[in-house]
């Protein structure tokens, strides 16, 4: 008995020891083979959940970053959409996360300028790529002085795609797109009268094809001016136009050529995928990310598909004038992270060069990399609607609140459920503006 | 000695009630009082907290969307009767001993199963102009009353109420008043049986008065459960909309701070619901106190 219990205690002592002479030879090795420091670099996003579509096209970046740069390891960390600011938030108030964050251009943005790193020294080399115009938005609270933190991945934008094949069947000429506000809605009543949905819509949950057509209008009503809706020089209440563009888009509820069953459909992504599968003529689409040129062009054939950037008004000055925000989404590095040069190798791949190519290409989202071949990607479309200058979205100066939540609040109240007047609904997007002034 | 084995027991009892009392601080009275002393504050949630006083008090009331909000909140605690009404009748019927009762009582309690999550989600779905319940009306012939629920304010918030505040607590409800009925002394009902008293009269007279308690307790939850639990529900059904149709006092708390992310503003709205939740639990707390004393 005794013996045994002698024979158990050497063992353990065996046990303990030999881990640890394994592991002095171990180090003793890693003295004379010097293995590279690999870096992981976390990156935090709300797109990179999205599996089918964009999760493939962003590993392959990862993958060609991390070929690229052996010593750099990639953890991608998609997250959910609809809370994405709040995990930001607390990643903030916890004074740790990832070091890569993806934000969307503008307020959104500028309401982690504190804890996000100032990039000017990580772009210079490369800053003449990327537009002066987008770098600013991309600026400390949007200030062209101020220094630059985000990297811009898209642009954004909004317009109206039309389906050519149900144009022609209508009896319109598919080649021409509706010039005016009388040719627009002669083609409607056309659609219409040959049992073709004119406008495909999406309402449900927040109705965003009012919204977006609405920054269309107002990108034609103020043109470069828009900014200062920003500043109080410009408003909504007592323009004209703006009131005119109203009792528009209340017409086109009330002769029906809004998609009846736009108030079951939600815009992303049924409405879309209505269009794509040509359940209705015309819709009003984004440029970048999704519901663009390249899901419809795809869906509907290269030849198929026709874009035109708003729709004029006699009230309206600005004449087929392209509305954009030069930063859709983009990449900030975190105060905390413990690795920035890293960090910023990574941003730069996806922003320029082979990872930006890739990113543009496979998602259709638009760059604002000067050096991208657009041609090359092989859409004509694309290249139609970069033709035009952009004027900023409106929606970009606005609070967060009003921009994420109020504006689309007021949208369904005048238009969808017709609850308020029209009156009423410039008043209420008259207060936006009025809120923004008081933040200031 | 008396004394101080009177003493040894408070101690115990004391001792005993700790735990609880640490956890009650931690979890229920500091949230609330530190939820008062930020609504004094504008706070994103980041940077540091500025004092600023009465501030988002004096914005909140000339805020015509809290307006609304308490509006639509009072029209959803009008369905509270009805919701309390329902599962009292339906309790009364299934103690009777109807035929496979076990399986309605399943049926009935079915959707406690699911998280309001996914029942706002399905609701969405089957309220839809297009949609299935629209798609049933029509084909038994009540084509007229497929409306477009979702979409017009009142009936958005009317079917808000009905689903949330009668159709959804109707299982819960069965079970619950069911077992306040088993716990009725069965001679009442033989002796209302002798006097030749109706189902009616046994209902009125007799299961009614003898489940008043519980009639009081339910009452009580309900208005909790509108006032303070609905959130995840309108979320995923509505949104709040269309509009600010379904935007409850609730709604406004997670708008105000998880949207905007105007922290000490969603804590004023949230004192507000606080004090809400608080007169009530001070009526509970007197019916409750009113039935004990007999």
């Amino acid at each position: 008995m005794k013996n045994s219990g002698r024979l158990i205690l050497g063992f353990l002592l065996v046990c303990l020891v030999m881990p640890a002479w394994t592991g002095g030879n171990k180090d003793k090795s890693k003295e004379t083979v010097q293995e590279p420091k690999v870096t992981e670099i976390t990156i935090w996003d709300f797109k990179y959940g999205d599996a089918a579509g964009v999760q493939p096209v962003m590993k392959k970046i990862d993958d060609l970053i991390m070929k690229n740069n052996p010593n750099i390891k990639i953890n991608h960390v998609g997250q959910a959409n609809d809370n994405y600011y709040q995990l930001v938030t607390a990643a903030v108030q916890a004074g740790n996360g990832p070091d890569i964050v993806m934000f969307h251009g503008g307020v959104q943005a500028y309401e982690f300028d504190n804890y996000t790193l100032p990039l000017d020294s990580y772009i210079s080399s490369w800053r003449s790529e990327i537009s002066e115009f987008s770098w600013a938005y991309c600026s400390e609270n949007g200030d062209a002085s101020k220094p630059v933190h985000m990297v811009p991945l898209t642009t954004q934008g909004f317009g109206i795609y039309y389906n050519k094949a149900l144009f022609k069947q209508a009896g319109l000429d598919p080649e021409k797109a509706p010039s005016d506000i009388d040719s627009f809605m002669a083609a409607c009543e056309k659609l219409k009268s040959a049992g073709i949905v004119p406008i495909t819509a999406g309402f449900q949950g927040g109705p965003f094809t009012i919204d977006f057509l609405f920054r269309c209008f107002i990108a034609n009503i103020y043109g470069a001016d828009v900014k200062d809706l920003g500043t109080g020089k410009q408003n909504f209440a007592g323009n004209a136009a703006f009131k005119k563009a109203s009792e528009l888009v209340a017409e086109m509820f009330e002769k029906g050529y809004m998609d009846p069953a736009g108030t079951s459909t939600p815009y992303f992504m049924d409405a879309g995928n209505n269009f794509g599968a040509g359940k209705g003529a015309m819709f009003v689409g984004l440029l970048s990310d999704v519901n663009h040129w390249k899901s419809f062009n795809d869906a509907l054939g290269k030849d198929n598909v026709g874009y035109f950037p708003t729709i004029n008004f006699p009230e309206a000055k600005y004449k087929d004038q392209q509305v954009g925000q030069p930063a859709g989404i983009g990449y900030s590095i975190m105060k905390w992270s413990k690795n920035p040069d890293a960090a910023a190798k990574v941003i730069e791949a996806y922003s320029r060069g082979e990872g930006n190519a890739i990113w543009m290409g496979m998602t259709g989202a638009l760059s604002p990399n000067k050096n991208v071949d657009i041609k090359s990607l092989g859409y004509p479309l694309v290249a139609e609607i970069l033709k035009r200058p952009f004027v900023l979205d409106f929606n970009t100066l606005l609070l967060n609140e009003d921009a994420n939540s109020n504006f689309d609040r007021y949208c369904a109240q005048a238009f969808v459920s017709k609850e308020i007047s029209i009156d009423k609904f410039i008043e209420s997007c008259q207060s936006m503006l009025d809120r923004k002034q008081e933040s200031k | 000695m008396k004394l101080k084995r009177l003493k040894g027991e408070t101690i115990d009892a004391y001792v005993l009630i700790v735990p609880l009392l640490v956890l009650l601080a931690v979890f229920i009275l500091y949230p609330v009082l530190a939820n008062i002393y930020v609504s004094f504050f504008k706070w994103k949630g980041i940077d540091k907290p500025v004092f600023i006083g009465l501030q988002n008090y004096k914005t909140m009331i000339n805020d015509e969307t809290f307006w609304v909000s308490i509006k639509n909140t009072l029209v959803l605690l009008i369905y509270i009767p009805l919701g309390a009404l329902l599962p009292i009748l339906l309790s009364a019927i299934l103690r009777e001993g109807l035929k496979g009762w076990p399986f309605f009582r399943a049926v009935i309690y079915l959707p406690n199963i699911l998280g309001y999550v996914i029942l706002g989600m399905i609701f969405s779905i089957v309220l839809r102009k297009i949609g299935p319940l629209n798609s049933l009306l029509t084909i038994v012939g009540l084509g007229s009353l497929a409306l477009d629920w979702l979409s017009k304010p009142d009936l958005a918030l009317h079917a808000l109420g009905l689903i949330y505040g009668v159709w959804l607590r109707l299982g819960f409800g069965c079970i619950f008043f069911l077992a306040a009925m088993s716990s009725v002394d069965e001679s009442l009902y033989d002796a209302a049986k002798i006097d030749g008293a109706l189902w009616w009269r046994t209902f009125v007279s007799v299961t009614l008065p003898s489940i008043r308690f519980s009639i009081e307790f339910w009452i009580v939850l309900s208005f909790i459960e509108i006032l303070a639990r609905a959130f995840p529900f309108i979320y995923t059904f509505t949104r709040g909309g269309p509009g600010f149709a379904t935007f409850t006092l609730e709604y406004g708390i997670y708008n105000s701070g998880f949207v905007a992310f105007k922290l000490g503003y969603a804590s004023a709205w949230a004192t507000v619901l606080f004090v809400l939740c608080g007169i009530i639990a001070f009526f509970q707390v007197k019916l409750m106190r009113r039935n004990i004393n007999g």
